[in-house]
């Protein structure tokens, strides 16, 4: 490590990490919370609740899976195919929106079930994790317009520019893998 | 191509300068300030609360009359569980943090390791900005109808949900932290990354001061349970807010209970850590200064910085002492007991390395010495408390008295307290170019040593004989009644130990106007930031050094031609 | 004497308060021999090695295999004649003592415990030794005890987390919505103590007192039944907040989570 650059771009990669794991314990402390209401011994859904209708949060599985695909093409592409690159950056942005326009239906199909904010543990529980996860969705879609100024002609190419990318393209990653997790424990299973 | 840290040009305006600066210096002292104000609402908010256990039913003075006038000056009830709810919070949050790991740590870590500045200047100042919303907003508490929060510095649920604490004090209080947790994070975020990354050449791990060491440590506990902390205070704001009830249990819970314990967890997976962190830079900053002034190289540097970071790692796993009265399963307790027990091990090596550091020593006993010797004694007694603790079957008893308040002052309020005045002692020539009053800072260090010890001894002392926690008024009890005069003792000892601090804000001000001008290196001590002029300029290096040696070079037989006892880390020596 | 009785735990009225005080007394010797030696050396090297004394300070890093053995040695002896011989002695007064419950069919006092903001609320189960019917003898802030015999309490809370707090038996254990939990003691000594909360509660926490009554055998046996013919003539049975109370589980092992 010998320039200031060097140093920099390395102290950019490490405190990416450090901010992935301060993330990562906070969805964890959630997977702990739910482990921990769901495993005691009572039945689970509780008295007079169904499982959540799969159809909304499948749907946004999807869209969500979509906009990893999406924005790891940008990522490939940002060096030698800008232009195509550039296409699959408004796509991922859309498919974001979409996921929260989904997510919106689904809260106002859990209240339409039964399932409100107030109704115990088990709807507290989807309701806090998807709200947390939309929260963080959001500032994703933040960083992704942040990231709109390393895709101008003049910009592209740099190499710390291409890390930023690469970076705001893995918190992406991860709260697309934290949504999985979420699917698979909170709805399907 | 050799590294270069750039030079970045002097901030010009006044916003730039001293309120948006990126400068991690001026952050420091941002901090600084902070957390000396904080200290003193914290501060007077205790002697409210020994007030009350000294004299129940009498008028607070002064303050009382304007603060309380249905009452007529008397301090109520509800209002009390504020004061030791919002002291608890007040110091540990907003006068201890900002204080060792925002202000020391700031100003510390770049210097001390050969920097221009932290890695993320941005970053640094945002962090704050961030720690000045989140005090509004704990002050911002206090003026709704129903007061501030309430339910002690640990909020346990069901009481800090609206079934014990309805109003938006409490709201408020779990936002502040919330707030802070982000500031905090920037903050550890910065040390970490400019730690690993802008050491300057020739500088190893064990090269760096154990200062450093412990304030890289802090910050990695930080990053990894801020979040803990910070969830469990969300899903307690939802459950205030949105109605949900992760905490509710019992008559309260209407469908589907939650468990108001597993927020004691949580809060406690983040707590135990926390008080780690809030030791950790302490522990670095006497090691060195019992090295600096006993002119003698830090006995077992490398084992004190492994045995500070093996600590680190234990202290993750031992959370559960906090909780044995809450009965977990015999398994579970006796596995944290035995946890617990094995941090005596490092904490022994700390001693051991302290005390040989001495040993054949030529000892200076400048103010920033004696307070870091006072650290020893008194964590010395505080630590070894905790052993009363770690057993669960005198826990059982001890649990929620003043034994436990005893204990945990002895480890915060007195090590990392007299850890900070060393530490602001020792570094006030370099950060604002002049020297704090030596006699002044002798008579402060006594009297705080007398107070602390009277107040806090006399704490456990009271534990021990039953007295329980959180009264505002203990003498309704029979049993306690033999008590008074103890806790007018104690009381005394807190205002004898308060107005001891008035001498020393007298010192830090009058020195910053009028103290003596301080050379380069008033203390002759070789680490990097003594390199450079006190204050150092903006950019803190003209050169980025090159180190040479570790940070506790002294009376090295080599020295004698250089007419000093103690290397630069930047100096070559012949013969060495 | 009554400066010294600050240094006393308050009077114990249990058959195993004295292992507490015991382990208590063990550790304070261990605690205070380790923090002599800590003196010893903070104010003798202080003393001998101050600059006036001793001029010229020792060049060593203190990292030779000497050096670090003896750091070693410190930190072992440090856990294994303090550490592991307070555990041991602690969690064999756990499992014999104070995780000894008694078992089904022992001849003992039981006692349901209800903690609310600001009250304890005590049931006995009443001549038909069931709990939570009409004949339970419900008391506030009085308990009476019997000595000689043991008594196990199952608790909850109402609404906040409080303690139940013994202090002459040395015992407390938190009493948390949505859980019970369990303590047992047998009493010495008859005499009138102070029950108390410790565990913040709200504005009263300080006020949430209760009385403990203990007699012998036979005067206890005497205010039993006159208790319960009280409560057979006089309770209010229409009073939903007087069922309180839940099945006593003989099967229950340590805290247990309230079916709704």
């Amino acid at each position: 490590m010998e320039t200031y650059k060097e140093r920099q771009f390395e102290a950019n990669n490490i405190a990416f990490t450090v901010w992935m794991v301060f993330f990562a314990m906070l969805f964890a402390s959630l997977f702990l919370f739910y482990a921990l209401y769901r495993f005691r011994g009572t039945p689970w859904p509780p008295m007079g609740f169904e499982k959540v209708p799969l159809f909304l949060p499948t749907l946004s599985t999807g869209v969500l899976a979509l906009s990893s695909f999406s924005v790891h093409l940008l990522q490939d592409r940002y060096i030698n195919d800008i232009k195509s690159g550039k296409n699959f950056y408004y796509i991922t942005l859309i498919l974001g929106g979409v996921f929260l326009f989904l997510q919106n239906a689904l809260w106002i199909q859990l209240k339409k079930d039964g399932l409100s904010v107030e109704s115990g543990i088990f709807s507290s529980l989807i309701h806090a994790f998807t709200w947390i996860h939309a929260a963080h969705i959001i500032l994703g879609l933040g960083f992704l317009l942040y990231m709109k100024k390393f895709l101008k002609k003049e910009n592209y190419g740099k190499a710390i520019y291409f890390q930023r990318v690469e970076q705001i393209a893995r918190f992406w990653h991860f709260l697309g893998i934290v949504w999985l997790l979420m699917f698979v424990t909170l709805f399907l299973v | 191509m050799t590294y270069i840290h750039p030079k970045h040009d002097a901030p010009t305006t006044f916003l730039s300068k001293y309120v948006f600066s990126y400068d991690h210096k001026v952050i420091a002292k941002q901090f600084l300030w902070y957390g000396i104000f904080f200290l003193g609402v914290g501060g007077m908010m205790a002697l409210m609360i020994r007030w009350a256990l000294a004299y129940p039913g009498e008028a607070f003075p002064i303050l009382g009359g304007l603060f309380f006038p249905e009452t007529g000056g008397v301090i109520p009830p509800d209002t009390y569980s504020m004061l030791f709810t919002l002291h608890g919070t007040i110091m540990i949050f907003y006068a201890i943090t900002p204080i060792l790991i925002g202000a020391f740590g700031n100003f510390l870590i770049p210097l001390m390791i050969g920097a221009r500045d932290m890695a993320f200047p941005f970053f640094n100042m945002l962090s704050f900005h961030l720690a000045l919303v989140s005090g509004l907003l704990l002050l911002a508490s206090l003026f709704f109808p129903l007061g501030g929060a309430a339910g002690g510095w640990t909020s346990y649920p069901t009481l800090s949900t609206l079934i014990g604490s309805p109003g938006v004090g409490q709201t408020l209080w779990c936002l502040a932290i919330f707030v802070l947790g982000i500031s905090s994070t920037m903050g550890a975020v910065n040390y970490i990354t400019t730690i690993i990354c802008f050491r300057a050449p020739g500088m190893g791990y064990f090269d760096m001061p154990l200062s450093v060491w412990g304030l890289w440590l802090t910050a990695i506990l930080n990053a990894i349970f801020i979040p803990v902390l910070g969830a469990g205070v969300l899903l307690l704001i939802f459950d205030r807010v949105f109605g949900t009830t992760f905490f509710l249990a019992g008559a309260a819970a209407t469908s589907g209970t939650g468990d108001p314990i597993l927020f004691q967890h949580v809060f406690w997976i983040f707590g135990h850590p926390e008080v780690y962190i809030l030791i950790l830079p302490a522990w670095g900053i006497i090691s060195d200064l019992i090295s600096f002034f006993a002119r003698k190289p830090a006995f077992g540097a490398k084992t004190t910085a492994l045995a500070m970071t093996t600590i680190t790692v234990l202290s993750t796993l031992v959370y559960g002492h906090h909780m044995f009265t809450t009965q977990m399963s015999p398994l579970l307790t006796q596995t944290f007991m035995t946890l617990t027990m094995t941090i005596s091990i490092p904490s022994a090596v700390l001693f051991a390395n302290w005390l040989l550091t001495l040993y054949k020593g030529s000892i200076r006993f400048q103010t920033p010495m004696i307070f870091s010797l006072g650290v020893v004694f008194v964590f010395g007694l505080g630590g070894l408390t905790g052993l009363y603790l770690g057993t669960v079957s005198t826990d059982l008893y001890l649990h929620d008295t003043y034994f436990v308040v005893g204990h945990f002052h002895y480890t915060m309020a007195a090590s990392v307290l007299l850890g900070g005045f060393a530490a602001i002692y020792f570094w006030f020539p370099k950060m604002f170019g002049r020297m704090m009053n030596e006699k002044l800072g002798h008579i402060h260090f006594w009297i705080s040593m007398l107070g602390l010890n009277g107040v806090f001894m006399g704490m456990m002392i009271m534990g021990h004989a039953g007295m329980h926690r959180r009264l505002y008024n203990p003498f309704v009890y029979e049993f306690m009644n033999n008590l008074i005069p103890l806790n007018t003792f104690v009381s005394y000892s807190a205002f004898f130990m308060g107005a001891g601090q008035l001498i020393f804000v007298y010192n830090f001000i009058n020195s910053m106007i009028r103290g003596e001008k301080a050379v380069d290196n008033p203390w002759e001590v070789g680490t990097l930031e003594w390199t450079i002029p006190s204050p150092p300029i903006h950019y803190n290096f003209e050169e980025i050094p090159t180190v040479k040696c570790g940070p506790h070079e002294y009376s090295n037989p080599a020295l004698k031609g250089t007419g000093r006892d103690f290397q630069y880390q930047t100096e070559e020596l012949a013969g060495a | 004497m009554s400066f010294f009785k600050v240094f006393e735990t308050q009077e114990l009225i249990t058959t195993n308060a004295h292992k507490i005080t015991g382990l208590f007394n063990y550790t304070t010797i261990m605690v205070v021999v380790f923090f002599i030696l800590v003196c010893v050396g903070l104010f003798g090297f202080s003393f001998k090695y101050s600059e006036k004394r001793n001029k010229e300070a020792e060049y060593t890093y203190g990292n030779t295999k000497k050096h670090k053995l003896i750091t070693l040695i410190i930190g072992l002896a440090v856990f294994f004649l303090i550490d592991l011989s307070i555990t041991g002695q602690s969690n064999e007064d756990m499992i014999n003592e104070f995780w000894n419950f008694p078992k089904k069919g022992d001849d003992i006092v039981r006692i349901e415990v209800l903690g609310q903001q600001w009250m304890w609320n005590f049931r006995y189960a009443g001549r038909d030794e069931i709990f939570n019917t009409e004949d339970d003898v419900l008391t506030n802030h009085e308990l009476h005890l019997p000595v000689g015999k043991k008594v196990e309490f199952r608790i909850t809370s109402k609404d906040v987390i409080h303690s139940l707090y013994f202090p002459n038996a040395l015992l407390k254990v938190d009493a948390m919505p949505g859980r019970i939990s369990r303590m047992w003691f047998e009493l010495t000594k008859t005499g009138s103590y102070d029950i108390a909360c410790a565990e913040m509660c709200g504005t009263h926490h300080y006020k949430m007192q209760g009385k403990l009554h203990v007699y012998t055998q036979a005067e206890y046996d005497e205010w039993l039944n006159e208790a319960q013919t009280l409560a057979e003539a006089g309770n209010d049975t229409e009073n939903i907040d007087n069922y309180w109370g839940w099945k006593w589980d003989n099967t229950a092992p340590s805290a247990q989570v309230a079916k709704e």
